[in-house]
């Protein structure tokens, strides 16, 4: 769905480490057109919020305690959910791609690169046109 | 039986050496005939042998039971030669002792080499000889008119005293007609039963044992030939020259017997040193039980040896030698009987049996230091995998995150100061103390690698920078600046620290932690006292921490005890070894 001018995206943000999860509230926070609507602290909380809330970009950190950010996108993809997946990590996105081949996620993108623009780039590079 | 002691054997031999002498005196003034010299020679023979062999045998723990018994016959062999005087009642006293003395060589010759005899047959045959003598030979005194000659006993002929005690007026004929010549034979078949016991004796026993009985055997039966020939040649002619002779050569038997039996002694006494050598060769007698055991059999030509554990009963013809560790048994070997009593066996096979204990304590309680140093090791390989998986986690989970969190925020103020140059601002002044936190996860986390006090000024300053962090009043007593080698310092310093926690979480209603350092012949001696409630060494469960505590002492070459009483508190110390000397950090 082509969110129109007058409605935000609206961003889940999955990550253990609440340091992150602050960190990345205020950059959607600060990018306009953005909204984050929820954070979760884990593969299983995400699955209950995306399930209820119907978010359209979902931030998946890779590394998680339990069910692991790989995972938490094979198990949205099988619900065909249509929330945008981008895998986060601390490590080079070459070393986590053959990983997550085939799960569902359109991208992945270092924690650190992670600010407004390539937020926007995000977005406008894999939303689905329906 | 045991062996007399050296001044009771010199003793004997002086009372055998005054015998001879006597006797010699009594053959010499007595009835006699031809040489006098030959006759003193061959009767002082027949005393000084069976006295001198007889004393050899009882100086050894193997036949001491013989050994008296030959000297005792020596000494009864002196009653008998009486019958050479020419006093009549001497006489008869002689010659009565030398009818008692039959029985007893067959005795003698029966119970070779130990004193004991050995069977059941052997038994019958002595009881067989005894009632000879007690009923076919002693009661005979009452009635005939003077001894049989010529004998082996009576040096007298034609000439000899008459019979002192007999009570008839003559001898009845049938003395002479059926109880001598009865008598005679009974003897006779006695001895051939004697002679053939100890040939079935020699084909049944061991190596040892046929070696000494076998001189016995040959002497035994030369006799036996000789005395049947004696005893027809005087049914025949007693008055002629082949009855004397025959009876000289009976009576010259009692010396080579004796030679025999001393013969089967030097035989048995030179085997036990062969053994002894053979077993000497033997390299791998240590190296287990089995191997003990064919070292045993093969060197005392024993097949039938055993060792067996706990205790065992030995068969006909074995006999058991217990090996105790105090009042513990610890094995029992089976052996031929004859060992039983030989010294230098018992002696040998009980102390290899006790090395052989001995090594296997030993290899046991190696392999279990070992497996004590392998678990040790791999705990220790453990904990170290664990400290880097901690460690990778701290820095991830910190110091990592607020990094990463940093460099976002950077960004974004870059972004937000060409949009919104207010916001920016204010986010670039919110990025200084974020910075700080960065920090100070990094320096808490080197901390915990290796605090910065420890390496710059030592282990009393780094204990007490850790003290002003415990929750419990902390006193440290130590050396200002004193410095160790490296990895003591660390060691003392963790497990110090571990102790710390432990009194912090544990001990309840202390008041106050003391860490005392100081060194103690050569070794750094680290404790750390609490004054809390302690707790029961003996229920208390040993935690990770402490296990960990004990191991890294360990592998420093050092070691660490706990103690704790219930309200006495606890105190852990730690002592450690010093390679070189502590040296004193020079004042910068």
């Amino acid at each position: 769905m082509i969110p129109s001018p007058s409605r935000a995206v609206r961003v889940l943000t999955v990550d253990d480490q609440a340091v992150f999860r602050m960190a990345a509230r205020e950059v959607i926070e600060a990018t306009p057109g953005f909204e984050a609507v929820a954070e979760a602290g884990s593969g299983a909380e995400a699955l209950t919020l995306t399930e209820s809330l119907r978010p359209d970009l979902i931030l998946m950190d890779v590394r998680m305690p339990g069910m692991g950010g790989v995972e938490t996108s094979r198990r949205l993809h099988e619900t065909r959910s249509e929330a945008l997946v981008v895998l986060i990590s601390f490590e080079d996105p070459a070393d986590v791609d053959p990983v997550a081949q085939g799960c569902g996620a359109m991208a992945c993108v270092r924690k650190q690169d992670f600010s407004p623009a390539t937020l926007r780039k995000l977005w406008e590079d894999h939303r689905r046109i329906t | 039986m045991r062996t007399p002691s050296a001044g009771v054997l010199v003793l004997l031999a002086g009372a055998g050496l005054l015998l001879c002498a006597l006797i010699g005196e009594v053959t010499a003034t007595g009835t006699a005939s031809g040489d006098v010299p030959l006759e003193v020679t061959a009767r002082v023979l027949m005393i000084g042998l069976p006295i001198g062999v007889g004393l050899y045998a009882w100086s050894q723990p193997s036949s001491a039971r013989f050994g008296r018994n030959l000297t005792l016959t020596g000494f009864v062999y002196f009653l008998a030669m009486l019958s050479s005087s020419s006093n009549e009642v001497v006489h008869g006293i002689g010659r009565l002792a030398g009818w008692a003395v039959e029985v007893w060589i067959t005795y003698l010759v029966l119970s070779f080499p130990s004193g004991r005899l050995p069977g059941r047959p052997d038994r019958l045959i002595v009881a067989g000889g005894v009632a000879v003598v007690a009923f076919l030979y002693v009661p005979t005194v009452l009635f005939v008119d003077a001894f049989p000659t010529p004998s082996q006993w009576a040096s007298c002929v034609t000439e000899c005293p008459a019979n002192p005690f007999q009570v008839t007026s003559s001898e009845p004929a049938f003395v002479e007609a059926w109880v001598r010549p009865g008598r005679e034979l009974i003897t006779i078949a006695l001895f051939v039963a004697a002679t053939l016991r100890l040939a079935m004796r020699m084909s049944e026993s061991s190596r040892l044992v046929r070696l000494a009985i076998g001189p016995v055997v040959v002497a035994s039966a030369a006799r036996l030939v000789i005395l049947v020939l004696a005893l027809g040649v005087r049914a025949i002619d007693r008055d002629g020259t082949p009855a004397a002779v025959l009876a000289w050569l009976v009576a010259l038997f009692v010396p080579v017997i004796t030679l025999a039996f001393l013969a089967g002694l030097l035989r048995w006494r030179l085997f036990v040193g062969a053994s002894l050598a053979r077993l000497a060769h033997r390299t791998d007698l240590h190296t287990s039980w089995a191997a003990l055991r064919s070292g045993l059999a093969d060197a005392f030509r024993d097949p039938g040896l055993q060792i067996v554990e706990g205790q065992v009963g030995a068969g006909p013809g074995r006999a058991v030698t217990e090996v105790r560790e105090g009042e513990r048994p610890i094995a029992a070997i089976v052996h031929d009987e004859a060992l039983r009593d030989e010294r230098a066996f018992v002696d040998a096979a009980t102390a290899h049996a006790r090395t052989v204990l001995e090594n296997q304590r030993l290899t046991e309680r190696t392999a279990e230091l070992v497996r004590e140093i392998e678990d040790s090791r791999a705990r220790i390989a453990a904990t170290a995998d664990e400290e880097r998986r901690r460690l990778e986690r701290d820095l991830h989970d910190g110091a990592q995150q607020r990094l990463v969190a940093l460099r976002m925020r950077l960004g974004l103020a870059a972004e937000l100061l060409t949009r919104d140059h207010a916001r920016g601002a204010e986010l670039v002044r919110q990025l200084g103390p974020e910075a700080e936190a960065a920090l100070e996860e990094m320096r808490s986390l080197a901390r915990g690698v290796y605090p910065a006090p420890l390496a710059d000024h030592g282990i009393a300053e780094a204990l007490r920078s850790a003290a002003r962090r415990s929750p419990l009043p902390v006193v440290v007593v130590g050396e200002r600046g004193r410095r160790y080698p490296e990895s003591i310092e660390s060691t003392a310093y963790f497990c110090a620290l571990e102790a710390l926690q432990n009194a912090a979480k544990h001990a309840g209603g202390a008041t106050r932690v003391t860490v005392t350092i100081s060194e103690l012949d050569g070794r750094l001696r680290l404790e750390v006292h609490d004054d809390g409630t302690g707790f029961d060494p003996a229920r208390a469960v040993r935690g990770a921490g402490l296990t960990n505590l004990d191991d890294r002492a360990r592998a420093a070459g050092g070691d660490a005890v706990v103690e704790s009483r219930p309200g006495a508190g606890t105190r852990m110390v730690v002592t450690l070894p010093l390679g070189g000397q502590g040296r004193q950090h020079p004042r910068p």
